[in-house]
């Protein structure tokens, strides 16, 4: 074996009493693309964070080219040719495409001012060099998230690094874009980089990846070779038990009629197709499509937090003038797709959150009731199993799964007849997955209607009664029973679109 | 295992931050009452601690609305024009009844409104639309009162704002209660609780299906009814009628809501911060004066003042 490029050797990381890591082996080798898995808060971030300064370690060490090294800040680390491109950007808007790629490191003129011909030009040698078709010139304004995504990627390049780490990259593309970005990770690869790829979408990574590193409670559950596993042992590895019961058993009995929620002829935007959909109680219908597919701007126009044309029936009763408030008190509930933007309250803390949507429910409509809010947050914790010490603790100090858990605790307060959920389980772990995969089903088979939206075709297979699948804002496929594949939903979301028909790997996810 | 993240980032609850912070302000004006009481013996008499109190009612009043307006991400501008309105108003339209406090209290929730309806159904900035109602309000009353108010102060309004009550100054009883109100309805109340969650985050407000657009206009009256009611108090007190009456309290109340822990950003306030605050910046004013440094010392320290609240709750909010 040769000499790995980056290697954490014996690491541990403890915060106060708190053992993060323990004992970490990881090697980054050149030539290789090293999957690093494993459930939220397993430790993937903090030991990336060693490895690249941002932390120190408490016990262990790092090394480079097989020479143990100390990284007193994050500026050493790339100085060794360690880069990171992190999950959420540190790109600039206002600035252009070669700004940002030399931001704080532009090419000086001899009087010291920025040597933008220069700038231009190493722009577009890095650009070219990396198989990115960008003009250097545009502001990242005008770019999509995945043409940010790359001038990310360009930055962190710009210096010679040798080893790149890449957190989450894939969690804001498209199928499309993310097979470019492969692509470009590919090249990497083949010019000897040693490339470390955090996601949670396992079949990317055995897809681009070559090894594997899972880690569980903060110490290495398993590592080797790509090809030594497949999906299930990954699963096992993260999880520490079996995935067979990740999705429940299908609804099985007869649906009573008529739906709970019926939209006829709804038109979401001018110019789009009118929609016609139903959802029988005890049902879960997946909508299915690509991103940008209409999907969440329908499912927002049906809660009636966007406008539309057209007549949505809930429980045999038209609803003419909607409201997210209206909508809530007849016992329509909707998560949305974006926790940070209109989910959560960020400031509040874990019992504040559970409460919004219930408050003044109880015997006095005016005054709070902190008994009874401590008392439903304690039910909504133990049920979904929430990692909290503290329904008064600041909710933006839950990780992400634990928001969503309490989201969807929040969601079941008032007792929904029809559920709206869109990306339920985004940013979930695997082990939040079941559990929500368990509480969905256990909801309609109480009766509950619920309509999703899922970029997860694994998710759409395995959970969906029904499948309506869309396309260009209209509904191009309705799928029932053995018909839901991913093959047939990939085929009616795709079709007429040559260049998007490669959804074969898109989310899904496990 | 699961938790580990959220354990190491989480030594504080919401409200921990918060009592952290009263205590913090309530400390400050201990240190700073105390030095001076050191440095001069006149300060810690009962009867100068007590005119400090009356003199930050006023002040205390416009503040409880403006920090509610600024829990909602807001800013009222307005204030100031208000309280001189509805001075104005109120001490030339009636005489010796109760008349002359509703009319005034009227005309601040009618520009409150005016505020709100802009601010959540015209979608105008809280900062643009208080900014025009403070400019047409003044030149409405200026029309009204044709540069010079009139107008004698009627007895009620001296009583009020300057009289005792077996020795306690009446126009505290009445902040105290009006306080006490505000304090239940921001901390106890579901209107309070809703207040706090839209100013936390809006959008998340609207979906989770609250009266988000009521709540503003609601914030905004409420600010202007307090502003009113800052703008009799503060009247009464001084004893004279003034087409400047409030001056400056505009800026004053921002400030005495931020370092009393509001954040422009929303979501974030309390009465008692505020009111602690407010009496933070009267006592310096007094402090001033007493120790024998220049007034406009008093407006350096008030500035020094706000970047030093900014500082402390930018780090209580990271701690």
């Amino acid at each position: 074996m040769t000499t790995p490029l980056l290697a954490a050797r014996g690491i541990s990381k403890s915060f106060g009493p708190i053992q993060v890591l323990d004992g970490i082996e990881f090697e980054v080798n050149a030539g290789r693309n090293i999957a690093l898995c494993g459930e939220n808060g397993a430790g993937k971030s903090t030991l990336i964070k060693l490895m690249t300064g941002v932390y120190h370690p408490t016990a262990g060490h790092v090394e480079v080219d097989g020479k143990p090294v100390v990284f007193p800040n994050p500026k050493v680390a790339i100085d060794a040719g360690i880069a990171v491109v992190h999950q959420e950007f540190s790109t600039l808007s206002a600035l252009t495409v070669s700004e940002n790629i030399f931001l704080e490191k532009e090419p000086r003129t001899r009087l010291g001012f920025i040597d933008r011909r220069r700038l231009k030009a190493d722009a577009e040698t890095l650009l070219a060099d990396l198989g990115i078709d960008l003009d250097p010139g545009r502001t990242l304004d005008r770019l999509s998230v995945a043409e940010c995504q790359m001038v990310e990627i360009a930055k962190a390049l710009r210096t010679e690094a040798r080893v790149l780490i890449l957190d989450e990259p894939t969690a804001v593309l498209s199928s499309r874009e993310t097979e470019h970005l492969f692509r470009i990770l590919a090249g990497l690869i083949d010019r000897g980089m040693g490339l470390v790829y955090v996601s949670h979408r396992l079949d990317e990574v055995f897809e681009i990846c070559t090894d594997i590193t899972v880690i569980k409670d903060g110490g290495v559950t398993s590592s080797g070779t790509i090809a030594d596993y497949d999906h299930d042992k990954v699963v096992a590895a993260m999880v520490g038990r079996d995935l067979g019961d990740l999705f429940p058993p299908k609804a099985t009995a007869a649906l009573p009629q008529p739906p709970a929620l019926a939209v006829k002829g709804l038109v979401v935007e001018s110019g789009l197709p009118p929609v016609d959909l139903e959802v029988r109680p005890g049902e879960i219908v997946a909508l299915a499509g690509l991103v940008g597919s209409g999907r969440t701007e329908l499912a927002l126009a049906i809660f009636g937090a966007a406008q539309a044309q057209g007549e949505v029936q809930f429980l045999g009763e038209s609803l003419p003038r909607r409201s997210p408030g209206s909508s809530l008190a007849r016992g329509l509930a909707m998560l949305t797709e974006s926790r940070k933007t209109d989910g959560l309250f960020p400031g509040a803390s874990v019992g504040w959150n559970f409460a919004a949507t219930s408050l003044g429910k109880d015997a006095q409509p005016y005054a709070l009731s902190p008994a009874n809010e401590e008392r439903r947050a304690h039910s909504v914790v133990e049920r979904f199993a929430v990692v909290v010490d503290d329904t008064g603790q600041p909710i933006d100090s839950l990780s992400g799964g634990n928001q969503q858990k309490v989201l969807i605790g929040r969601l079941l307060e008032n007792a929904p007849k029809v559920l709206i959920l869109d990306e339920p389980t985004r940013g979930v772990d695997v082990g939040a997955k079941a559990e929500i995969y368990r509480t969905l089903r256990a909801l309609a088979e109480a009766g509950v209607a619920i309509l999703m939206i899922s970029s997860e075709l694994i998710e759409v297979v395995g959970l969906a009664d029904r499948v309506l699948v869309m396309r260009d804002g209209g509904i191009a496929a309705h799928l029932t029973g053995a018909d839901i594949t991913e093959d047939a939903i990939i085929t009616a979301a795709a079709a007429g679109d040559a260049a998007g028909a490669s959804l074969d790997r898109d989310p899904a996810n496990v | 295992m699961n938790g580990l993240a959220l354990r190491l980032g989480s030594t504080a609850t919401v409200r921990g931050r918060k009592s952290r912070e009263l205590l913090l302000l309530t400390g400050f004006l201990v240190v700073i009452w105390t030095v001076t009481g050191i440095l001069s013996p006149r300060f810690l008499t009962p009867q100068n601690l007590s005119d400090i109190l009356v003199q930050a009612a006023p002040l205390g009043f416009v503040v409880i609305g403006q920090m509610l307006v600024i829990v909602m991400r807001g800013l009222d501008l307005s204030v100031a024009s208000v309280m001189a309105t509805a001075a104005v108003l109120s001490t030339s339209t009636f005489d010796n009844t109760g008349g002359v406090f509703v009319v005034g209290i009227l005309l601040g929730a009618g520009v409150g409104a005016v505020n709100g309806y802009l601010v959540a159904y015209r979608k105008v900035t809280p900062f643009l639309a208080t900014l025009a109602t403070m400019i047409i309000l003044q030149g409405i009353r200026f029309a009204y009162t044709g540069g010079a108010p009139g107008g004698s102060l009627p007895d009620a309004f001296r009583f009020l704002a300057t009289g005792r009550i077996a020795g306690i100054p009446v126009s505290l009883m009445i902040l105290a209660v009006v306080a006490f109100a505000a304090h239940w309805m921001l901390e106890r109340s579901v209107l309070g609780r809703q207040f706090m969650l839209y100013g936390d985050n809006p959008a998340a407000a609207r979906m989770t299906g609250l009266p988000v657009n009521r709540l503003v206009v609601l914030a905004f009256v409420i600010s202007g009814v307090m502003a009113a009611l800052g703008g009799l108090f503060l009247v009464g007190y001084v004893g004279i009628v003034d087409n400047w009456t409030g001056r400056g309290y505009e800026l004053d109340s921002i400030a005495a809501a931020v370092i009393g822990g509001a954040s422009l950003r929303g979501g974030k306030g309390s009465v008692l911060g505020a009111l602690l605050a407010a009496l933070i910046l009267v006592s310096l004013f007094n402090i001033v004066v007493i120790v024998g440094l220049s007034i406009e010392f008093q407006m350096v320290i008030k500035g020094v003042l706000i970047l030093l609240a900014a500082g402390v709750y930018l780090r209580s909010s990271r701690a």
